[in-house]
């Protein structure tokens, strides 16, 4: 009775005029990006942040969480039609996706994809509706120590799922805490790494970041790129969309075993989407009678992994929410994004703001369903989009990160700012490290320092208060667990051959 | 792969193998942009450690506003020291990661895109947004050759006047729009 109650008012909030509007935009700009190669879920929400900051938190927020899901069906979208994945959780789909496209099997692909996406979603809203109350409850335990090394724990994992060696994204991690702690010291007053300027007092705000490091660096790779870059004309073949009931019967058990996975892997910090689908391929292809088959259109390969990666993008809102720890860079963004709205996520929020936390979860049920009904029909339109060629989509591009950006403080520094990060971003994909661990790293990092002031505060300046404390300590095993999982070697190459 | 970004380039994770084939001496630099990598690290390390070095580092049962990022500074250091020599091989190994290179005519849009957004940080407080807008448009589409003039008109008109559209009139945000 408590679920339908709280579902009840969770509706009641995303059911309103403006709610479903917001869901409506944000789930068909995700699709819309979904789609473009050159432009990620990443960098559209961060462009899109000052935006939400005008609008009231749960509309903001619900529009910003169906640009991130809506971006996921997009994705797969071309990755089978075109075996250009628009996002990291999309490449697994064209494996198989693209060869049934291939072979003139490119509507029913679509359709077990979208449905597979659904149900996917479906079961993971489920998941996250029954658990994020009882974690946000355990979580009420939590005192400053566990949140300090739950936080480790989080940087870490996210430190080690980046393609390269592990000290670049701790690194990375640790370059994204010191960018953190520019500004006046929270307890001090003391200005920290300002030079002098007053503009650097309030500190650097995580969207100059975003907008300059994925947003403005995504930019200038793609024009240097010139010539190099793929042109996406290309016809679609388009047969009857309705797939034969053995396709139907072939995929609803993969669905199902890529949903449990998903779901399970989209709690874990560090993991999210990507690492579920690619998990969710390894282990259809393990389980075959024919493995053989994979990779040549198998419709098992494109079931399971979009089960997987829409019910981990739907999971990973559960550490977000409940905990305040986000998964990945892009749950990071929403931590930002509701921390500016004044909303704090953590324990608290299931019980002081019922409305939003209710209201944001049953926006998914709406935007996964405007989804559905989005993707069927006008799979054709998508299509047509990449026709669109890039020197009409930067200019457009960079007007909306000047804007966007000036609209935070109408301060012409914070465009220089952004300048700065862009130059570091385009330095970094040289350089080939990921950025995402820095923005994890930059959001948490001021929660970081003062969950660590306040842990040895009340130890009375005994650093082994994070080993005494039980939950603490477990904290501190797993995150060793994990950095002795990546350092033996041979599992690193099991995870590279996979994928 | 978690970056949900395509902007990470492929075959990256090829520099993480331990081999030990060829037997030579000489170290050698076996992955170009690792190397400068730390390098990059470390810089940035001792950097914050010059620089935090003159604040108040307190106790540990209070913690000044020193201590957290001179514990970051050193560490960055210690990490990027770390990278830059595991990427030298001892054995003489040849290069298994193409060196980072920065062609000259990557550096066109490079130069437009920057310089587009400052002109518009520059013009945007004393004109206004529109002409700000316009002029960011008509610079930055000078990074891609052959951006047919014609075409570049329209970009400088309808883009602005899209953007200023929602932020100014949609959102009803107090800016400047004209001079």
């Amino acid at each position: 009775m408590d679920f339908l109650s709280n579902m009840g008012l969770g509706f009641d909030v995303a059911l309103s005029t403006s709610a479903l509007l917001y869901c409506f935009l944000g789930v068909t700009l995700g699709t819309f990006i979904g789609v473009l190669p050159g432009i990620g879920p990443l960098a559209t929400i961060g462009l899109l942040l000052p935006i939400t900051f005008h609008l009231p938190a749960i509309e903001g927020i619900i529009m910003l969480a169906g640009i991130y899901y809506g971006a996921m069906y997009g994705g797969s979208t071309v990755a089978i039609l075109l075996n250009l994945p628009g996002t990291a959780a999309s490449v697994v789909v064209a494996l198989d996706g693209h060869p049934m496209a291939k072979q003139g099997r490119a509507a029913p692909a679509l359709v077990i994809t979208t449905l597979a996406s659904f149900a996917g979603a479906c079961v993971a809203i489920v998941i996250l509706s029954a658990f994020a109350p009882p974690l946000a409850a355990f979580a009420l335990r939590f005192g400053s120590a566990e949140y300090f090394t739950l936080m480790v724990m989080g940087l870490v994992a996210a430190a080690i799922l980046v393609q390269g060696p592990l000290l670049k994204g701790l690194g990375m991690v640790v370059l994204g805490l010191l960018i953190g702690t520019v500004g006046q010291d929270a307890v001090s007053g003391l200005p920290r790494f300002t030079f002098g300027t007053l503009e650097l007092y309030d500190g650097i705000s995580f969207v100059v970041v975003v907008i300059g490091l994925f947003g403005l660096a995504e930019v200038m790779h793609n024009l240097s790129l010139g010539d190099k870059r793929e042109s996406f004309v290309s016809r679609v073949p388009w047969r009857a969309l309705i797939p034969s009931r053995k396709d139907i019967k072939d995929s609803t058990l993969p669905t199902l075993r890529g949903t449990g996975l998903g779901a399970a892997l989209g709690v874990l910090p560090g993991a999210g989407p990507a690492i579920a689908s690619f998990a969710a391929y390894a282990v259809e292809k393990r389980i075959a009678r024919d493995p053989s088959r994979f990779g040549k259109g198998a419709i098992e390969g494109v079931a399971a992994p979009e089960g997987a990666n829409n019910a981990a993008a739907q999971t990973s809102f559960i550490p977000t929410l409940t905990l305040g720890v986000p998964g990945d860079a892009t749950m990071a963004l929403m931590l930002g994004a509701m921390m500016i709205h004044g909303l704090v996520p953590g324990p608290q929020i299931v019980q002081n703001n019922p409305e939003f936390f209710w209201g944001l979860i049953a926006s998914f049920w709406i935007g996964n369903l405007l989804l559905l009904i989005l993707n069927l029909p006008l799979v054709g339109l998508w299509i047509r989009l990449l026709a669109i060629p890039y020197r009409w989509m930067f200019p457009a591009i960079l007007v909306f990160i000047a804007i966007g950006v000036y609209s935070l403080h109408q301060e012409a520094f914070d465009i220089f700012l952004v300048v700065g990060f862009g130059l570091a971003g385009y330095l970094f994909i040289k350089l080939r490290c990921e950025a995402a661990p820095l923005l994890l790293g930059l959001i948490l990092g001021p929660l970081m320092e003062d969950n660590l002031r306040r842990a040895l505060l009340l130890s009375r300046g005994d650093p082994l208060v994070f080993l005494e404390r039980p939950i603490s300590l477990t904290f501190i095993l797993l995150t060793l667990g994990l950095l002795a999982l990546v350092l033996l070697p041979g599992i690193r190459r099991r995870i590279a051959a996979v994928t | 792969m978690i970056g949900c970004d395509s902007t990470a380039p492929e075959g990256a994770e090829a520099t993480d193998g331990t081999r030990e084939d060829n037997a030579g001496m000489r170290p050698t630099i076996k992955a170009p942009a690792d190397f400068a990598t730390g390098l990059l690290f470390l810089a940035v390390g001792v950097g914050a450690l010059l620089v935090a070095e003159g604040y108040p580092l307190g106790r540990l049962r209070s913690m000044g506003p020193g201590l957290f990022p001179l514990l970051l500074g050193g560490l960055l250091a210690l990490i990027g020291v770390a990278l830059s020599l595991r990427s030298l091989s001892l054995r003489g190994a040849g290069p298994e990661q193409e060196a980072p290179y920065l062609e000259l005519r990557a550096l066109r849009p490079l130069f437009f895109v920057l310089a587009g957004l400052v002109a518009f940080a520059l013009l945007v407080r004393p004109f206004g947004l529109a002409l700000a807008s316009v002029t960011l448009v008509l610079v930055a589409s000078r990074a891609e050759r052959g951006f047919p003039l014609l075409q570049t008109l329209v970009a400088a008109i309808a883009i602005p006047a899209l953007a200023v559209g929602i932020f100014a009139y949609g959102l009803g945000l107090p800016f400047r729009v004209w001079p």
